[in-house]
């Protein structure tokens, strides 16, 4: 019945629900999904993490390559950060090049990354002008159920903080490379980004901020994906993007900036738990 | 090769660090001597004979929940996803269709690969996967039901051990039960490896890449696949590369009709209990539709009251 109604009146559906002060699954405005997180499940890479938030999946790969640097950047590694929306994660992608709405989500994520200054691209150096690391992550959608954005960040972080790099030995005479995986460095990270989605909707005559909206209140919300991304990086804010949505008032403003300040702490919270957990474990066996 | 404006690309002269590694390059014979220990037995611990158990998971809220159906197998490190959406009218096509059409699309994803990272653009091995899979579901799906329309199946293949094909089938197979599309029968499918004298059932990479590699010697040598209705006892799909004699294949075929029919009770259990599933959360869903009816029921049994007092 109710799924009748939702098709012949949207609109008024979600009002319903938005009037009572809920959302359509169960949720209060202020209430975000739980995250589940699971690194190292893909052998294949060199470094994997799941993240399930909600109905949300993605999964994250990295496999290491090398590379001469960039002539321009001598010292610097390639970090390459890319977005994946098959057409098995939603009725909405179509097979074929990557659709608008997987370049602008990879565009947020890789300007996230490079902004926040997490993986010191000269760390990936090995030899300035002659061999460097090359670090492709690719971000893949299993289902998108909205707020894709920190779910990929997360992933990506989960995958970062496990990736070990092989010692590479170069012969600057021969221009021999050796790799030896048995001794492995982990890679430096400073600090760890954590993006919070935000839905806005205009109801009445005032704003209501959903957070860590699904992919149904997102689509009611207007625009591609989320209205208003935070990301704070270690307490301090890295990046904002709003996109469509309705207006937004100040202290609405504040209120978000509180809400993701603080699930930045528990998503890194969940992160730190689940590495503790693996290294534990691969210690041991 | 054109650049691809829409992604982010590296450097078009990185390589694997695995190419720099010792064991990178091994002759074929050491490889070869690598697949058993002096036992008989696999790097993994299986007789030839044994097949990697089998996780098999499919829901269509739990996988995908944007899919109408979805399924999950796992064949020890082989990972592959499934999801299979409403059917559409067949896109750029003038003539009515007098059968419904099947869509399938088999992906590797970047980093499924051991031994290179796998573009992003769809290659020739995608595109064989993706039609070998269509041959495969078209005999087992009722598709006068549907005319003129097309269900699409979409595969991505998370880690690559070995029978991707076979698993892709398997998978499909659950997600189209999942969706509800009508199936004239379970489908399975399974893999060999020939190498020689030995067969592998239900080879991992290595076996398959040893398999694949032409030797020197003209021995036998390939991957067979088979996809069968077991019920119907119909062979819907079978792909043969390498050379091998046609006693080793005939021998080979009551072999993987063997194992097909050894999956059919592992995929029944799973659509059965997901079945099951569904119904009880149905009856709970009304159960409570019930009590909330009945709730209003009284109220409008109050408020009438005190309208015909008044």
């Amino acid at each position: 019945m109710s799924e009748v109604y939702k098709l012949i009146h949207p609109v008024k559906f979600f009002n319903d629900y938005i009037s009572k002060n809920v959302r359509p699954d169960g949720r209060s405005f202020s209430e975000q999904r739980n995250i589940k997180l699971n690194v190292d499940a893909i052998k294949t890479a060199d470094a994997s993490a799941l993240i399930k938030c909600g109905n949300t999946s993605v999964i994250c790969g990295i496999k290491l390559e090398l590379a001469t640097p960039k002539a321009e950047e001598p010292n610097k590694g390639f970090l390459i950060t890319n977005v994946e929306l098959p057409p098995l994660c939603s009725s909405k992608y179509r097979p074929g090049p990557p659709s608008d709405s997987a370049q602008v989500t990879s565009n947020i994520v890789s300007d996230i990354i490079n902004n926040s200054k997490c993986v010191d691209l000269t760390d990936l150096c090995i030899v300035p002008d002659k061999l460097a690391w090359v670090l492709y992550c690719d971000m893949l959608c299993l289902d998108n159920g909205g707020s894709l954005v920190d779910a990929c960040i997360i992933t990506l972080m989960a995958s970062l903080k496990t990736l070990r790099l092989p010692t590479v030995t170069y012969d600057p005479e021969t221009e021999d490379i050796k790799v030896d995986t048995n001794v492995q460095t982990k890679l430096k990270l400073n600090g760890l980004p954590i993006a919070t989605s935000f839905a806005i909707y205009k109801y009445m005559d005032r704003n209501v901020t959903l957070v860590d909206p699904s992919s149904y209140e997102e689509d009611m919300c207007g625009g591609l994906g989320a209205n208003l991304i935070l990301c704070y990086n270690k307490g301090f804010l890295c990046s904002s993007q709003k996109f469509g949505g309705s207006n937004f008032s100040v202290d609405c403003e504040e209120k978000a900036l509180k809400i993701a300040k603080e699930r930045a702490q528990l998503a890194e919270e969940v992160i730190d738990v689940c590495i503790k957990n693996y290294e534990s474990k691969t210690n041991t066996v | 090769m054109p650049q691809d404006y829409r992604r982010f690309n590296g450097p078009e002269d990185s390589v694997s660090y695995k190419r720099f590694t010792k064991d990178y390059l091994k002759p074929y014979n050491i490889l070869n001597d690598e697949l058993l220990n002096a036992k008989e037995l696999r790097q993994d611990g299986r007789a030839l004979t044994e097949a990697r158990s089998m996780c098999m998971f499919f829901a269509t809220t739990q996988v995908v929940s944007q899919a109408k159906g979805s399924a999950y197998v796992e064949r020890d490190k082989t990972k592959i996803i499934c999801s299979v959406f409403d059917p559409r009218e067949i896109p750029h096509q003038n003539e009515f269709s007098q059968l419904g059409q099947i869509y399938c699309e088999v992906k590797f994803a970047t980093f499924s690969c051991p031994r290179k990272r796998r573009p992003h653009a769809p290659d020739a091995e995608e595109k064989a996967l993706s039609v070998a899979l269509r041959k495969a579901l078209e005999p087992a799906v009722c598709r006068h039901l549907f005319p003129n329309y097309q269900v699409d199946v979409f595969v991505y293949i998370l880690e690559h051990d070995g029978a991707c094909l076979s698993n892709a089938i398997n998978a499909a197979g659950l997600a189209l039960a999942d969706a509800a599309v009508p199936m004239y029968d379970v489908i399975t499918a399974s893999t060999i490896a020939v190498v020689g004298d030995k067969i592998f059932v239900d080879p991992t990479e290595s076996e398959e890449y040893v398999a694949l590699t032409s030797p020197e010697t003209n021995i036998n040598h390939g991957v067979i696949i088979l996809s069968m209705l077991p019920e119907l006892k119909q062979i819907s799909d079978f792909t043969h590369i390498g050379s091998m004699d046609a006693e080793c294949i005939t021998n080979a075929m009551d072999i993987l009709e063997k194992e097909c029919i050894k999956i059919v009770p592992h995929v029944q259990k799973v659509i059965v209990a997901n079945l099951v599933k569904g119904f009880e959360e149905r009856k709970k869903l009304e159960k409570e539709a019930a009590e909330r009816e009945q709730l209003l029921n009284t109220k409008m049994e109050e408020w009438k009251k005190l309208l015909n007092a008044g």
